[in-house]
C-alpha cells in the first residue's frame, strides 16, 4: 500500500457538500475530520504553514446553524479547503514562503478567490507551504521546511504550490488553491497524483495573491477528483472589477461541460515534449493515448526558445519585483533564490525585450495549430517526483539541473497563457504518480473538462 | 617525440626560467579550461577572465546589491544560465514588425 493510501480515503468535496445539505453529516464533523487528518499527516508531510482550527470550527458552526434554520445552503457549504500561503486571508499574515513577509501586517481582506470559495460555503482550514516567493519547483523551503510527497517520504511534492498539492493528495483537505507562473500548479499536481487547473491567463482574478511575474502569473485549484475540480472552478469564476489583469470573459460552466458528449479532435504533442521526458513518462503518456485511440500528433516550433523566454521574463520581472528587498535584506532570502533574482534583475534589456517579442510570435504560431485540434496532450513533468536535494538528472543525452528542469514541459505552455488541465495517469501499485497536460485554445476550459470527463468514463483516468 | 623530450628535460630544468614558464603556461591552460564552461565550483581567480563574471560584478555595484564573494559566485552561476537561455531566444529570427505586447492577452 502506498503511503498516501493510508489517508486518502477521506470524502470528496461533492460528497461532503451533499451529505451536509441532506443532513447526514454536520459541517462541524466535516471540519473535525479534516483537522484530524491534518494532525495525523503533518508530521510526515509538512504541507501547512498555518492551521486555523478555531476559525474553521466557528465557520462550521455557522453552516450548521444555517441548515438548522432551514436556509438554502450554497454548493460548497461546509467543505474544508486550504490556500497556498500567498493568498490573502483576512486576519493572517501572507508569508509567500518567505521570512521577510513575517514583518507584514495581517491581510485586511480575503483574496478574491478565497472570498469566492467562502461565498460558496467552503471553510478555510489553513495556509500551505510553498517555495520562497513562488520561484521554485520543489518546495524545499529553508524557512518552513520541505514538503514531502505523500506518496513517498523524502521525495519532493513539486513546487511552488507543493503544500497545496500534498494536502489534497494526503486527504487533509479535498480541494485547495495554488498559483502557477511556470508550472507551479501542474508540476506538483503531476508529482502528487492530483488534478490541477491552470486556467486561461486572465480568467480568474489574481487580486490578493502575492505576485511573482506579473505578465505570466496565474491562479487555480487542486482536487483529488475531476468532479471536485469542476465544482471549485465554477465557484471561483466571477468578474472582479478591481483586477486589471482579468479578461472580460464569459464564465464557462465546468460541471455542465463534463456532461457534454461531443466529438473532440485530439493530438499528442511530440518533438520537444517527448524529447524532454524520460522513457517511463513517455510510455505512460502513450498508454493513455492508446487507451483513448489518440493517433494524431502535433509539433510546435522553437519550443526550447519558448521555455527560455519564460525563464528570462520570469527572472527579469521577479528580480525587479524583489530588488528593494534584495538591496536591504538579501541575507533574509534563501541564498540561491537571492542570487537567481539578482541575476534576473541585471539582465540586459535586449534579452527581455526579445523574449517578449518572441512570446508574441509563439502565441500566433501555436494558435494556428489549435485551429486543427481541440485538445493537445503532453507530459506535465520530465520525470516522476525526485528525492529531495537531487542536483542533476540525465535527460536526452545531457545533464540538466533537476530542480529547475521540473518545469521545462510546463513553461512553454504557460508563456502564452493557454488553459491547461493537469490530470493524473493511472499507475501500478508502488509507482510514483505522473501527470499529463491537457491543453486547449484560450478560454476553452469547457473542452478540457469535457475531454477529461470522457477519459474518466472510458476508464483512461481515475475519476 | 616532443613530449618524451620534455619529460626527460624537465627534471634537469626544475629551477630554471624555462621550468617556471612551463608552470605558468600550464596554470593558464588550466584556468582557461575551468572558465570555458562556467561552473559553480570555479575559483575566484578564474572569474576575472569570464565576461559574465565582470558584468555581474559591475551590475551588483550599479544596482546597489551586496557584492561579497559568495554573492558574486552565486549570481554569476545564474547569470551564465540566463545567458545560455537568452541565446536560444536571441537566435530566433523575428521580423521587425513583431511587437512586445503591452498588456498580454492570450
Amino acid at each position: 500500500m502506498s503511503e498516501v493510501a493510508k489517508g486518502a480515503n477521506a470524502s470528496s468535496a461533492s460528497e461532503i457538500a451533499t451529505a451536509i445539505r441532506e443532513g447526514t453529516l454536520s459541517a462541524a464533523t466535516a471540519i473535525e475530520n479534516s483537522l484530524t487528518q491534518i494532525a495525523a499527516q503533518e508530521p510526515g508531510i509538512n504541507a501547512f504553514t498555518g492551521i486555523w482550527a478555531d476559525e474553521a470550527r466557528a465557520a462550521a458552526a455557522k453552516v450548521d446553524a444555517a441548515r438548522a434554520g432551514g436556509a438554502n445552503l450554497p454548493p460548497l457549504a461546509g467543505v474544508p479547503f486550504a490556500v497556498k500561503d500567498l493568498f490573502d486571508v483576512a486576519g493572517h499574515v501572507t508569508l509567500a514562503g518567505s521570512k521577510i513577509n513575517r514583518d507584514h501586517a495581517p491581510a485586511i481582506d480575503d483574496a478574491f478567490l478565497v472570498a469566492q470559495l467562502k461565498r460558496a460555503g467552503a471553510i478555510c482550514v489553513g495556509a500551505t507551504n510553498m517555495g520562497e516567493y513562488a520561484y521554485d519547483f520543489v518546495t524545499e523551503n529553508r524557512h518552513y521546511g520541505a514538503t514531502h510527497n505523500p506518496h513517498r517520504h523524502g521525495y519532493t511534492a513539486g513546487g511552488s504550490s507543493g503544500g497545496s498539492a500534498a494536502a489534497v493528495a494526503a486527504g487533509e483537505v479535498p480541494v485547495s488553491l495554488g498559483s502557477d507562473t511556470n508550472g507551479s500548479i501542474r508540476v506538483p499536481a503531476s508529482y502528487c497524483g492530483v488534478y490541477g487547473l491552470r486556467p486561461t491567463h486572465g480568467r480568474l482574478s489574481r487580486r490578493g495573491a502575492f505576485p511573482f511575474v506579473a505578465s505570466i502569473d496565474n491562479v487555480g485549484p487542486f482536487a483529488r477528483d475531476l468532479d471536485d475540480l469542476a465544482l471549485v472552478f465554477d465557484a471561483l469564476q466571477g468578474r472582479d472589477t478591481r483586477d486589471a489583469n482579468q479578461g472580460d470573459s464569459v464564465p464557462v460552466p465546468a460541471v455542465a461541460s463534463m456532461r457534454l458528449n461531443r466529438t473532440l479532435r485530439v493530438a499528442r504533442l511530440e518533438g520537444y515534449f517527448s524529447d524532454n521526458a524520460t522513457h517511463e513518462v513517455n510510455c505512460a503518456v502513450k498508454e493513455f493515448c492508446d487507451e483513448l485511440s489518440i493517433t494524431r500528433t502535433a509539433q510546435w516550433q522553437h519550443v526550447d526558445a519558448a521555455r527560455a523566454a519564460a525563464f528570462a521574463i520570469s527572472a527579469a520581472e521577479g528580480g525587479a519585483l524583489h530588488l528593494k528587498r534584495l538591496q536591504s535584506r538579501a541575507a533574509d532570502f534563501e541564498a540561491d533564490r537571492a542570487h537567481r533574482l539578482m541575476a534576473g534583475a541585471m539582465q540586459p534589456a535586449a534579452w527581455v525585450a526579445q523574449a517578449h517579442r518572441f512570446r508574441s510570435w509563439f502565441r500566433s504560431h501555436v494558435r494556428e495549430s489549435l485551429h486543427y485540434v481541440d485538445i493537445l496532450v503532453a507530459p506535465a513533468t520530465p520525470w516522476p517526483a525526485l528525492p529531495h536535494g537531487t542536483a542533476t538528472m540525465h535527460l536526452n543525452g545531457r545533464d540538466v539541473p533537476a530542480a529547475a528542469s521540473g518545469g521545462m514541459l510546463t513553461q512553454p505552455v504557460s508563456l502564452i497563457g493557454l488553459p491547461v488541465l493537469c490530470v493524473p495517469l493511472p499507475r501500478a501499485e508502488g509507482q510514483l504518480p505522473i501527470g499529463v497536460q491537457l491543453i486547449a485554445a484560450p478560454w476553452r476550459e469547457d473542452l478540457l473538462f469535457a475531454f477529461a470527463a470522457m477519459a474518466v468514463r472510458q476508464g483512461a483516468l481515475a475519476g | 617525440m616532443a613530449d618524451v623530450r620534455h619529460r626527460q628535460a624537465l627534471p634537469r630544468l626544475k629551477n630554471s626560467v624555462y621550468s617556471a614558464n612551463v608552470r605558468r603556461a600550464r596554470h593558464r591552460q588550466n584556468a582557461k579550461r575551468r572558465t570555458s564552461s562556467f561552473h559553480i565550483t570555479q575559483e575566484r581567480s578564474t572569474m576575472h577572465n569570464d565576461p559574465s563574471a565582470s558584468f555581474v560584478r559591475a551590475a551588483l555595484g550599479a544596482l546597489d546589491l551586496p557584492a561579497d564573494e559568495a554573492t558574486e559566485k552565486g549570481v554569476a552561476t545564474h547569470f551564465s544560465r540566463l545567458r545560455a537561455m537568452a541565446a536560444l531566444v536571441m537566435e530566433v529570427p523575428l521580423t521587425d514588425e513583431i511587437e512586445t505586447p503591452s498588456i498580454f492577452v492570450p
